[in-house]
């Protein structure tokens, strides 16, 4: 049972990382939530790896719970202040199931008379609890603003378009994940369909040219 | 005594390396009751170090005859003489490797923008620049046109961020590099 708490716990705390990835670039004019981001995706990495000795000792199953909760949150478009918002409220989400993982499994290592595991179990649990103190703090720093103030989409929308360079600097999955919100098909069905369009495009014209020969 | 006491104390703090705001049960769980409270702070790595493209540590600061943008400072003869124009100060090795000598030219780049100031060589630690904030981009105090456009604004290298909790912008370390105008 303790196995397939850590294989959940890995998986959530993975989602979590590549949710704040993803933030931290949809919202990369918000200079504080880049750099915040940023760090906290690599407490949550330092997290995944602070379960290996536990995982060389009871194992890990397979869990995709973390990620089919990252999946249902943080849909839509999530613009400007209100889509900050928005973000925020749902990395609180995840970030509590992240937690409760740990708490869980820090009374299991009790039980257990795992000292080393519960060490670490409570000190990647304090710091998770730090990550959803500085949420709470930016929901009710932004949630004025955002709630009560109109919107103005069209500087929104260009403030949205990520860099080329930012782009290129962040994590793999979070930016395949921002590719898919800005294009509604995954890049390689959208290659299938581009290389397709050319292929049709070509015989068409070969077609006209035989027809005109 | 300090005015920590949890039913006095005029507000309840941050988490110094997060920014987030110490709640009133956390605070009174722990209640100071008139004791100093010391917080420990892991040590964060700046966002950017000096690397093969950008070899620089970047400082900028104050020099004694300006205050800010020398919007008065900039108006007495005396002070202005003293320091008419920016300047990035260079050690004297590094300013011999990169052919620069007292006075030339030179052009400092960052990721972010660029400047072109005097350079003035001194006794500055290798590998640091250290240029002053004073300088914007519109000259004045030179007779020329108010409207005039010149590149020796510092913060025009400098890191757009600043500390979680009290907002002080990261002006004082970014990583650029120099060459001959």
């Amino acid at each position: 049972m303790i196995a397939r708490y850590i294989g959940l716990l890995a998986n959530a705390e993975r989602a979590l990382a590549d949710a704040l990835s993803l933030i931290g670039l949809r919202h990369a004019v918000e200079p504080d939530i880049r750099r915040a981001a940023k760090t906290y995706a690599a407490w949550c990495r330092a997290h995944v790896d602070a379960l290996d000795p536990a995982i060389a000792r009871y194992g890990a199953s397979r869990s995709t719970d973390g990620e089919r909760l990252r999946r249902a949150l943080f849909r839509g478009p999530r613009l400007g202040g209100f889509g900050l918002l928005r973000d925020l409220h749902d990395l609180v989400t995840l970030a509590t199931a992240v937690r409760e993982g740990w708490t869980a499994l820090h009374q299991a290592a009790r039980e257990s008379h795992d000292h080393e595991l519960a060490v670490r179990c409570r000190a990647c649990g304090e710091q998770t609890t730090r990550l959803i103190a500085w949420l709470d703090t930016k929901v009710r720093h932004s949630a004025p603003q955002a709630l009560t103030v109109p919107a103005d989409t069209p500087t929104e929308l260009r403030a949205s378009v990520p860099s080329l360079a930012q782009l290129s600097a962040a994590a793999g999955p979070a930016a395949r994940a921002m590719l898919r919100r800005l294009v509604p098909v995954r890049p390689r069905a959208l290659a299938v369909a581009v290389a397709l369009a050319l292929g049709v495009a070509v015989a068409r014209r070969a077609g006209a040219s035989r027809a005109a020969r | 005594m300090f005015n920590t006491a949890a039913d006095f104390c005029e507000l309840y703090g941050h988490d110094l390396v997060t920014g987030a705001e110490i709640s009133p049960q956390q605070y009174r769980a722990r209640d100071p009751k008139g004791r100093a409270v010391i917080k420990p702070a892991d040590y964060v790595p700046p966002p950017e170090e000096p690397d093969a493209a950008y070899p620089f540590w970047l400082t900028t600061g104050r020099l004694v005859y300006h205050w800010h943008s020398r919007t008065k400072t900039g108006r007495v003869p005396a002070l202005q003489e003293a320091a008419p124009v920016a300047v990035a100060e260079i050690n004297h090795d590094d300013a011999k490797r990169l052919g620069v000598g007292e006075g030339e030219l030179v052009r400092v780049r960052s990721r972010r923008g660029m400047v072109e100031v005097r350079a003035r060589l001194t006794d500055i630690a290798p590998g640091h620049v250290f240029i002053p904030f004073h300088y914007g981009r519109a000259r004045f105090g030179h007779g020329e046109h108010p409207a005039a456009v010149e590149p020796t604004a510092a913060n025009e290298l400098t890191l757009t961020d600043w500390d979680p909790v009290s907002k002080q912008p990261q002006f004082k370390f970014a990583a650029v590099c120099i060459e001959k105008a």
